[in-house]
């Protein structure tokens, strides 16, 4: 008579090694991928570190939304503004999070927005200037839940 | 057949000339990554918003490229001179054929 619960059971327990790695299965950029996502966005112009403010708070509790603020010194006067703002990621799925192009009639080059974070890493700030050089800044910041995968 | 959703934006609605304003948009978008799986382990396709731009007496102001990186129901905030009075038009274009158009106006005085 307790056969059959008996096989049940095994063929559950055999199956769980199964069931537990699937969702696991993924893959995550390396510091590498975004190192060349910003080298595909800079080509051969030079690149000067800061000039950027960059809101980013240290701890995040939920990385499927956090908000940023991207704020990038500049006068915003035809012949010397900010032509582009890249939010690039080192250890997401994809390196490129959000890119925003402005014009000299924005008035100033601030933006903010939201974003995910799979992991604890660093995010980049690339700001393209009309002068022919890119600025660029990072903040590090630890995420308790990562997005992409949950939730 | 094309996809659309609610949007919002904020903005004042008079300026005076010269003036700084601050635009805030937000579109109501699930922005699925392609990267999480059903409970049976199948890939959810990707279904993003990709594009989103702004102009200002149809010269273009402000875009912005999105990635799978940006929260669901994506928000930007930008800014803007006000220079003249006149109609500001915003879209927001997809994965799926996704289009959501909006428009407001600024009385510049």
């Amino acid at each position: 008579m307790k056969q059959p619960i008996q096989y049940k059971r095994r063929a559950l327990l055999q199956a769980l090694p199964v069931l537990l790695i699937l969702p696991c299965a993924s893959t995550f950029a390396s510091k590498n991928d975004a190192v060349d996502a910003m080298q595909k966005i800079i080509g051969a112009m030079p690149v000067k570190d800061g000039g950027i403010y960059f809101e980013l708070s240290p701890l995040i509790e939920n990385g499927n939304s956090v908000p940023i603020k991207i704020e990038v010194d500049s006068p915003m006067i035809p012949h010397n503004y900010v032509k582009a703002i890249h939010v690039i990621s080192e250890d997401n799925p994809l390196p490129n999070i959000f890119s925003a192009y402005l014009t000299p009639q924005s008035g100033k080059a601030k933006i903010a927005t939201r974003v995910r974070l799979a992991n604890t890493q660093r995010v980049w700030v690339l700001a393209e200037m009309s002068q022919g050089y890119y600025a660029r800044t990072f903040a590090d910041t630890n995420v308790t839940l990562a997005a992409c995968f949950e939730g | 057949m094309s996809k659309t959703s609610r949007t919002l934006i904020t903005m004042p609605k008079t300026a005076r000339k010269g003036a700084l304003i601050e635009i805030s948009v937000i579109a109501q978008h699930d922005m699925e990554t392609g990267f999480r799986r059903t409970e049976t382990g199948e890939l959810i396709p990707r279904d993003i918003i990709r594009t989103f731009t702004c102009t200002y007496n149809n010269i273009e102001i402000f875009r912005a490229d999105l990635h799978p990186g940006q929260a669901a129901n994506p928000q930007m905030t930008f800014t803007v001179i006000a220079s003249e009075s006149g109609e500001f038009q915003f879209k927001w274009v997809g994965d799926n054929n996704y289009i959501s158009t909006n428009q407001s106006f600024l009385i510049v005085n």
